[in-house]
């Protein structure tokens, strides 16, 4: 809230995009340099941006616009992945949580936020479930939350 | 027995109801002087309620031990909890429905019968319990759900441990004079009250180490059963005060009342196990619907 008020709305992944490729007009890049220099949320996105983007190696007969029109791509597809997986560990912390507990449910979406990675997340948790839930429960419900978290 | 996961809750107010009309009972007793009323009331509702709770303790432990393959951590833990749960059915079946019904001129005398009896559903019952519980700790333990006892729970056990001792003691004091007295069984009651005391400490134990696990049907089923020892353990004190004459008769009976909680406590805790598999199968069947 405070940054927000000091230093505007928060920049969408169209204008850090626009600025990482240094397609913005001298005022907007100004505007965004100084948000970005103040803004420490701003700031995580742009990097997380700049170090996805590492893994994309564009066509040297690729145009700029349909670069930018890729990456945007990548970042939408990026979020609206990261905001399902938050969700969906939700469900399943809530799940684990009825069952087994809160600490065993906070460990499983700690590991997912972290990792990313919802199989690895309920590895962390599968020997305390399978010591208190047997192996043939505990397969039950690895097939339930990993359906709901995507890998 | 029909399961559901409003299995736990419907047996919570089972055991209400039966305290209820114990109530009710009383509350007769004390306006009439009339004492029929009670003893009816332990006779026949108590004793109902009683076999009842062992049996569905019996149901749930066995479909829970079910849950597991034999070379798992817990596995043995179930098997000792169905035991357990067997040791109860039949100990309360000899003292409750046959014992009763025995003739007095019969061939074996009813009192030992029934010594066998309280044998059976006291230490045998005790031994499987404890040893259970303390696998169930050792797995807490190992996977670091650990907890030290809060400053009360010192005072419990110390109290427990008095209780033993001062047993123990009486025991050697007075053996040789009942060693020709009291049958095999009745003497092999005497391990109930340093059992107990040990099985509390256990039971103790356990609900500190289950409470660290945040709550869940596995926690509250190790809870349950750290409670229900502890209520036999209070039930157990009950029966001591009423042989030294520490509570007159009828009054005594108000002691009883102790059993249909730790009944109900029994009977609740390895369904809440139940109800976390249940639970799991439901989740696990409604994804693969979709």
């Amino acid at each position: 809230m405070g940054s927000w008020i000091s230093w505007g709305v928060h920049l969408d992944d169209e204008q850090l995009i626009l600025y990482i490729d240094r397609e913005l007009k001298f005022r907007s890049r100004l505007r965004t340099g100084i948000h970005l220099l103040f803004c420490p949320l701003c700031r995580n996105a742009r990097l997380e941006i700049l170090l996805r983007f590492e893994e994309v190696v564009p066509a040297a007969s690729t145009s700029a616009d349909t670069l930018l029109r890729m990456k945007l791509g990548l970042v939408r597809a990026m979020r609206a992945y990261e905001s399902r997986a938050v969700q969906l560990t939700a469900n399943a912390a809530s799940q684990v949580s009825q069952i087994a507990g809160g600490v065993l449910a906070t460990r499983l979406s700690n590991h997912v936020q972290k990792s990313e990675d919802s199989s690895g997340a309920y590895a962390s948790i599968e020997k305390s479930i399978e010591a208190f839930l047997g192996r043939r429960t505990a397969r039950g419900l690895r097939v339930a939350l990993l359906k709901e978290v995507p890998r | 027995m029909s399961f559901s996961r409003q299995t736990p809750r419907r047996l919570l107010w089972s055991a209400i109801a039966v305290l209820f009309l114990g109530a009710i009972a009383y509350a007769h007793w004390g306006l009439s002087g009339n004492f029929t009323f009670v003893d009816w009331y332990f006779r026949f509702p108590v004793t109902m309620f009683l076999m009842a709770a062992a049996l569905a303790e019996w149901k749930f432990a066995w479909s829970a031990w079910s849950a597991f393959e034999e070379n798992e951590t817990l596995e043995l833990a179930w098997f000792l909890m169905v035991l357990a749960a067997g040791f109860r059915v039949t100990g309360l079946t000899i003292s409750h429905v046959i014992v009763p019904m025995m003739p007095v001129s019969g061939i074996i005398d009813p009192a030992v019968f029934r010594d066998a009896g309280q044998v059976i559903s006291g230490p045998f019952m005790v031994l499987s319990l404890g040893a259970g519980l303390l696998l169930v700790l050792r797995t807490h333990r190992r996977l670091g759900f650990i907890a030290n006892p809060a400053p009360l729970d010192y005072v419990w056990i110390a109290g427990s441990c008095a209780f033993a001792l001062r047993e123990i003691y009486e025991i050697v004091t007075y053996y040789p004079v009942l060693a020709h007295t009291k049958s095999l069984p009745g003497k092999v009651l005497w391990l109930m009250d340093p059992l107990l005391s040990v099985l509390l400490i256990v039971a103790i134990l356990v609900w500190r180490h289950a409470q660290q696990m945040g709550g869940g049907y596995v926690a509250q089923c190790w809870s349950t059963y750290a409670i229900a020892a502890m209520l036999t353990t209070v039930g157990d004190i009950g029966i001591w005060a009423d042989t030294y004459g520490l509570i007159a008769w009828p009054y005594t009976s108000l002691t009883w009342l102790i059993w249909i909680p730790a009944a109900a406590a029994f009977a609740i805790a390895p369904c809440y196990q139940v109800c976390a598999a249940a639970h799991v199968f439901e989740i696990r069947d409604a994804e693969t619907a979709d």
